[in-house]
């Protein structure tokens, strides 16, 4: 079984800048794995523990993150793709997608494919979802857990809004993995040693041939028009220094209906 | 593209085979940016019963795609991304839920056009294109969006961020059913569901109650729980709660938690470091309990109450109960 695992480089806390061009800038800016993505790699690799399954990890980005993936290899993942090309900056969801799943298919396909259900940066979670349409797999979200795989079906569980549900999915399928599932394993001395010298392959757009209208900034169906800067000063409360005044106002505030933008 | 049909199409969703509230709000708008560019709302849905649909006329649409019976995910972008390449649609809209933000992706990547997660405000230009604006980066920034040549523009709002829309009952509007597809493939099944107490999925609960270290303990926490179920909200936790063991890690907000935009977040015993408020700046209204005045929470408050955390939740909870 060929499991590959989409992880993503976010910025490790707040701190955001954007381009003329209204995309983000990535440079000078400390570098994470996806929190969310670190828990599908892990999934990945306690499927690798019960099955004979080889786990790839494919990451988009710039050159730089190479360093970040190879840090995986000693826990256990057996291959390490970055796809990096300049005519890939700026993608949307859309485009990140095309790319991703281009990189999936030149790979050779895989049986699942996993991600994190969302990004602490961009947010969307609409990448998984894309890459799952464009390989025409079925796509299941907000997963909790696999409970196994039999004949080409993988039993599952995910959270909606309201239940839990057990569902059944026919092989190739795309998990996005919640946060909350498992917890990363860290890697242990004799897999340093030992694992640590796989070295990433590089993807450029010479091996995938996407054409250049569908990459990048190009490539994408949204384009960012204008982006302000949102107010993050003090919201100046009013304050309480009584707790019984503090939960009357409080359950004023409470019992006010919802509040929204106007009916035009 | 363009010369494209001015429908905006809206994705419905039900319960009980009556449609949601959040399908509601969203045929409000739709039915607000169609006066403007002079177009017609057509919703597609499943499950409801016929006369039900007359809540969606009611609302602001004219015409019903209905499919018979529940549909999953799959086949729902199918058919979906199946009609809109048939009528292109100027607009799709949909709810950022469990099922909305699964079945808009693989329908948008289907038409090879773009979509907009979780807008906080659509409007149409000057030009006639969709203005979708969300926030960006963490809730650092907000980001104006456009598809100028891709159609159909689609974009996800989160259920309650516009307000349910006045009914008219004297709307009516037509009924098309959506035919069964023989054959169609369907590899995901869903084969048990189970209720999830309350909203324990807090990214999507609209009310928060959260605790910090400074519940001090997981008895602590169970009283948060009291609140949590007078008011229909899941309970959260900072990563200092978290690590001190007083809630599990799936309750966890912020950072490397959760990310919540719920429209009421009460905080008690958390003083709001960075890798806390990241996940919770978008909240509506917040409400925050901490006995330091000087607490980064409170700058993130519309009412700060710098008093004792349990003194404050017997008196909120005395005053909910009158």
């Amino acid at each position: 079984m060929k499991i590959v695992v989409c992880i993503k480089q976010v910025p490790e806390n707040a701190q955001v800048a954007v381009s003329p061009q209204l995309t983000m800038v990535r440079e000078g800016i400390s570098l994470v794995i996806n929190p969310a993505d670190a828990n599908a790699l892990e999934a990945a690799l306690q499927l690798k523990d019960r099955y004979d399954a080889s786990v790839t990890v494919l990451s988009m980005g710039k050159p730089s993150a190479e360093s970040m993936l190879r840090q995986l290899a000693p826990l256990g993942a057996d291959r390490l793709v970055l796809v990096s090309d300049p005519a890939f900056s700026g993608s949307d969801t859309y485009a990140t997608a095309l790319v991703l799943s281009r990189a999936i298919r030149y790979l050779g396909g895989a049986d699942m494919i996993l991600c994190g259900r969302r990004a602490i940066d961009g947010e969307t979670g609409q990448v998984g979802p894309e890459i799952a349409a464009m390989l025409d797999t079925p796509c299941i979200t907000n997963c909790l857990g696999v409970s196994g795989i039999e004949d080409g079906t993988l039993s599952c569980t995910r959270l909606s809004e309201r239940e839990r549900q057990t569902v059944l999915a026919c092989l190739p399928a795309l998990l996005t993995v919640c946060e909350w599932i498992n917890s990363p394993r860290l890697p242990s001395i004799f897999s340093l040693r030992h694992r640590a010298d796989i070295p990433a392959e590089l993807l450029t757009n010479r091996q995938l041939g996407i054409p250049e209208e569908l990459c990048g900034l190009k490539g994408s169906p949204t384009q960012v028009k204008k982006m302000d800067v949102r107010r993050d000063e003090s919201k100046n409360p009013s304050k309480y220094r009584d707790a019984d005044q503090g939960a009357k106002a409080a359950a004023e505030l409470i019992r006010r209906p919802a509040g929204g933008e106007a009916v035009s | 593209m363009n010369g494209a049909g001015r429908e905006i199409w809206v994705l419905g969703e039900t319960i009980g085979q009556t449609p949601c509230p959040h399908t509601l709000e969203l045929i409000g708008k739709a039915a607000a940016l169609a006066e403007q560019s002079g177009g017609a709302v057509f919703c597609l849905t499943d499950n409801l019963k016929k006369d039900a649909c007359g809540l969606l006329f009611a609302a602001g649409c004219s015409r019903v795609f209905l499919y018979g019976a529940p549909w999953s995910e799959y086949v729902c972008s199918r058919i979906l991304a199946d009609y809109a390449r048939q009528a292109v649609p100027d607009i799709i809209l949909g709810s950022a839920t469990v099922f909305g933000r699964s079945v808009m992706p693989q329908t948008a990547a289907l038409l090879k056009t773009g979509l907009t997660a979780d807008c906080t405000g659509l409007s149409m230009t000057e030009d006639g294109l969709l203005l979708q604006t969300r926030p960006a980066f963490g809730g650092n920034l907000t980001a104006d969006i456009l598809c100028a040549r891709a159609r159909p523009q689609m974009a996800t709002v989160r259920p309650k961020i516009f307000p349910p829309p006045a009914l008219d009952d004297q709307r009516s509007g037509e009924i098309v059913s959506i035919p069964r597809k023989d054959g169609m493939r369907e590899p995901v099944r869903v084969v048990s569901r189970i209720p999830v107490p309350g909203q324990s999925n807090i990214s999507e609960a609209e009310i928060i109650i959260a605790g910090g270290a400074g519940i001090g303990s997981k008895e602590g926490f169970s009283r948060l729980y009291e609140l949590a179920h007078l008011l229909g909200g899941a309970v959260g936790a900072s990563r200092a709660a978290v690590n001190a063991g007083y809630a599990d890690s799936w309750a966890q907000i912020g950072l490397t938690g959760s990310t919540v935009r719920p429209r009421l977040y009460l905080a008690f015993g958390i003083s709001g470091a960075v890798q806390h408020t990241a996940g919770m700046r978008s909240a509506g209204k917040v409400i925050a309990v901490n006995t330091d005045p000087r607490a980064p929470i409170f700058d993130y408050s519309d009412i700060a109450v710098i008093a004792d955390w349990q003194e404050t939740l017997d008196a909120l909870l005395r005053e909910l109960s009158d």
